[in-house]
């Protein structure tokens, strides 16, 4: 929940709109800072974690970063694919305006949905493939 | 030399000891502080911010290899704590000043197992900190800011002395500036690979 919250924040301050749950910045600021604090509140204060997990097992650091790992990975696909199906079915009517020539990585996102930018990609690979394309 | 030193960790930490319990407030934000998750989990979610930052493509390239530098060092630093673990076991605070246990250690964190030098929690939090300070000053300095506070909480709890801490962070600056510097340059075409894959997936 928290590592969601961190990506509506990033995808918010960043304009990746391929990334939003909801349009608007400021609803969007106060939800992420809300679900990340949230988070928090709930792990270590409704549970003493000293004594429920600390004391009792000690930490494993390698676990504890494997945790974190496919918990940022799943949260951050499920970010991309909710937010793909909320541009295909609830945000449908907003255009691509002002996309920069040949925009790379994650910030495709600023202009269209992941499974758009991956679209984009495959396009561009078969192009570049094909020996058709040619970068402005 | 080292009997001095020993004879100044113990001063500090019997003195910086005496004040918990003397406010219920300033030992709650020590707990949170000194706590395994709260600090390495915030700073993780600050590392995937530095990931996805930067306003145009050479700014967000300098940001990824910082956080793939802090990566990378925290990996190999923490091999290195293990190692040195391996060849001296330093004991605790709590270890060598029992009276300490119940009253500050048990009140704020727990007693924890590994040798006491050098601090990985130090170690770990210097490595992040001076990782990222390799590509961006300005985050670097902002992790700097977790990278005192949760050894100083160590310290706070008795479970380290302030040597072990700074013999973490040295060894965190160190493996940072030698991940930077030799490692990376080295590694680079595999980095760049992983990098470029993530750009593919609009990952990264």
């Amino acid at each position: 929940m928290a590592v969601m919250g961190m990506l509506q924040l990033i995808a918010t301050t960043n304009q990746l709109k391929g990334m939003l749950f909801v349009r608007n910045k400021p609803v969007t600021l106060v939800l992420s800072i809300a679900a990340i604090v949230f988070a928090f509140w709930w792990f270590f204060f409704r549970d003493n974690r000293l004594d429920t997990v600390m004391r009792r097992t000690g930490l494993e650091g390698a676990q504890q970063f494997t945790v974190f790992c496919w918990t940022t990975f799943a949260a951050l696909v499920f970010t991309l694919v909710l937010a793909s199906f909320l541009r295909m079915f609830v945000y449908r009517g907003d255009a691509r305006s002002g996309q920069e020539d040949r925009i790379e990585g994650a910030y495709q996102l600023r202009y269209m949905s992941w499974f758009e930018a991956l679209r984009e990609a495959l396009r561009r690979r078969d192009e570049s493939d094909a020996g058709t394309h040619h970068p402005s | 030399m080292l009997g001095l030193i020993i004879q100044v960790d113990q001063s500090i930490v019997l003195w910086i000891s005496h004040l918990v319990g003397k406010s219920a407030i300033l030992d709650r934000i020590m707990i949170l502080l000194a706590s395994d998750y709260f600090v390495p989990v915030s700073v993780s979610l600050i590392l995937l911010y530095i990931w996805f930052m930067g306003r145009d493509f050479p700014e967000r390239d300098r940001n990824q290899k910082a956080a793939v530098c802090a990566a990378i060092t925290i990996g190999i630093a923490m091999g290195f704590v293990l190692v040195t673990n391996g060849i001296w076991r330093h004991p605790h605070p709590f270890q060598d000043m029992p009276q300490l246990l119940d009253p500050v250690t048990n009140h704020i964190f727990y007693p924890i197992h590994d040798p006491s030098f050098p601090s990985n929690s130090s170690c770990l939090t210097f490595a992040t900190a001076a990782g990222v300070w390799q590509f961006n000053r300005k985050w670097g300095l902002i992790l700097l800011v977790p990278a005192i506070l949760m050894p100083l909480a160590k310290v706070y709890a008795a479970v380290y002395y302030p040597s072990d801490i700074i013999g973490g962070a040295i060894l965190g600056i160190l493996t940072a500036y030698f991940v930077s510097k030799i490692f990376m340059p080295v590694v680079h075409i595999p980095i760049a690979i992983g990098v470029w894959g993530l750009r593919i997936l609009r990952l990264g």
